[in-house]
């Protein structure tokens, strides 16, 4: 039997990326709409295509080039007004640290106490934007575990048996999810890219009733 | 000093720049007309031709749809056929058809039009757009073919006497620098929205455009593609 990480049982899944901006902009919304809705989100991590910075111009770049640069100093400043209307810091968008351990701790919360996740992303997106988490290491993990009231005994060797067969797992799931852009919410038999369509899930969770968001 | 964006922007409050081979554009075409109409703002409607080959690769279909010719990578094509299923996921709820195009257009005569059509009358120009969109995206018009843009004009009542003249001359100079001129400040797809300082692609930042537009007060809100209809 293939273990779906609760993704066929839940109304809504979310797809993140702890080193993805976009997705860090996307945790507050979702909670909102779960509250709201009543909803128990299932979120899970997936590795998203890094941001690429804008490049620095040449007297000889090319259209697409200069498209390109455009596209990203865009993005950069969208991500930057939206951060802070949401009074979140986001410093260095470009870092692209191994988020595989972390990504694996994540995975263990989500086996072992799933309710505690939404606060554990809160405080570790909080954390490695603001530049004061390592990705790549369990001690540093274990403090936006502690701070969701998470226990993490057991972690440690639940990582080293079972931690990247069930990345893989997952990996081998969800597929290239999170290619287009992120979050990445699975609802119904919809796969949907950016904060944008929460309107679009409010209203497919709604039964799709009442008006149409746009 | 005003910001490269201000003078973009001009003396308008609401520059928006689309391109008629754009679905995205489309679709933003009736959110953006209630969003102004909401707040009693007009609309600066710019062309802005896409030069897609340049950043997405190109490609043509044959008649029944199967790729004939291809310069995209494997990634491209998966981008771009998510990026129809998403536009036509939002064309099914306000009943419009996004049909995928065969080839990509060169919109730039169709831009063109806009240009002409809005020399005439801001209501002629909405007019335009409103003979233009729905059939280009039925696959049923050559916005290549300038008798056709000519027949679609007089559909919208813009008189089309001269229009071939302007797409020769003044118009063509006129699309290519007002292009020029936005890709050099920044703009790289449509719909792009210019207000204040600011440039926002994608309607989804209609929230933010809105916002801006009506003083800044209270809180910013977040993206969304909503409905702005009263």
């Amino acid at each position: 039997m293939i273990d779906d990480f609760g993704i066929e049982t839940s109304r809504l899944t979310i797809l993140l990326d702890i080193r993805n901006p976009y997705s860090y902009l996307g945790i507050e919304p979702a909670l909102a709409l779960a509250e709201e809705s009543g909803l128990e989100i299932n979120w899970l991590p997936l590795k998203a295509q890094p941001l690429k910075a804008p490049s620095l111009p040449h007297a000889d770049d090319d259209r697409g080039i200069r498209h390109r640069r455009n596209r990203a100093e865009a993005m950069a400043n969208e991500i930057a007004i939206y951060a802070a209307a949401q009074g979140l810091e986001i410093r260095d968008y470009y870092r692209e640290p191994d988020p595989d351990t972390f990504h694996q701790c994540w995975l263990w919360l989500h086996e072992n106490d799933p309710a505690l996740i939404a606060a554990f992303l809160r405080e570790a997106f909080r954390a490695y934007w603001a530049s004061q988490l390592d990705l790549s290491h369990v001690a540093a993990i274990e403090a936006p575990l502690t701070s969701a009231g998470a226990s993490y005994a057991g972690l440690k060797d639940w990582l080293e048996e079972h931690g990247p067969t069930r990345a893989a797992a997952l990996r081998e799931f969800v597929g290239h999810h999170g290619r287009y852009g992120m979050p990445c919410y699975l609802i119904e038999d919809e796969i949907i890219y950016g904060r944008q369509h929460l309107p679009l899930i409010r209203w497919i969770l709604n039964e799709r009733k009442g008006q149409a968001p746009i | 000093m005003p910001s490269s964006i201000a003078t973009l922007r001009g003396d308008v409050p609401l520059a928006v720049y689309i391109d008629v081979k754009s679905p995205y554009a489309y679709l933003a075409i009736e959110p953006t007309r209630a969003m102004a109409k909401g707040l009693g703002v007009a609309i600066d409607w710019r062309p802005f031709t896409l030069d897609i080959p340049s950043y997405l690769g190109s490609a043509k279909l044959d008649k029944r749809g199967k790729v004939e010719k291809s310069q995209r990578t494997e990634q491209q094509w998966t981008g771009v056929k998510y990026a129809y299923m998403d536009a036509r996921r939002y064309a099914n709820m306000t009943r419009k058809t996004v049909r995928g195009t065969v080839k990509i257009w060169d919109s730039s005569l169709a831009g063109i039009a806009i240009l002409w059509a809005k020399r005439q009358s801001t209501a002629l120009l909405d007019g335009f757009l409103d003979v233009i969109y729905p059939p280009f995206w039925r696959r049923e018009l050559d916005i290549e073919d300038l008798s056709v843009l000519e027949r679609l004009l007089g559909e919208a009542g813009v008189d089309g006497a001269g229009f071939q003249a302007f797409a020769e001359g003044e118009g063509c100079a006129e699309h290519d620098a007002l292009n020029n001129a936005a890709f050099d400040a920044g703009v790289f797809g449509v719909p792009t929205y210019l207000v204040g300082d600011e440039l926002w692609f994608g309607r989804e930042h209609l929230p933010r455009v809105a916002w801006l537009l009506g003083g800044a007060g209270g809180t910013a809100p977040e993206v969304a593609n909503r409905s702005f209809a009263q």
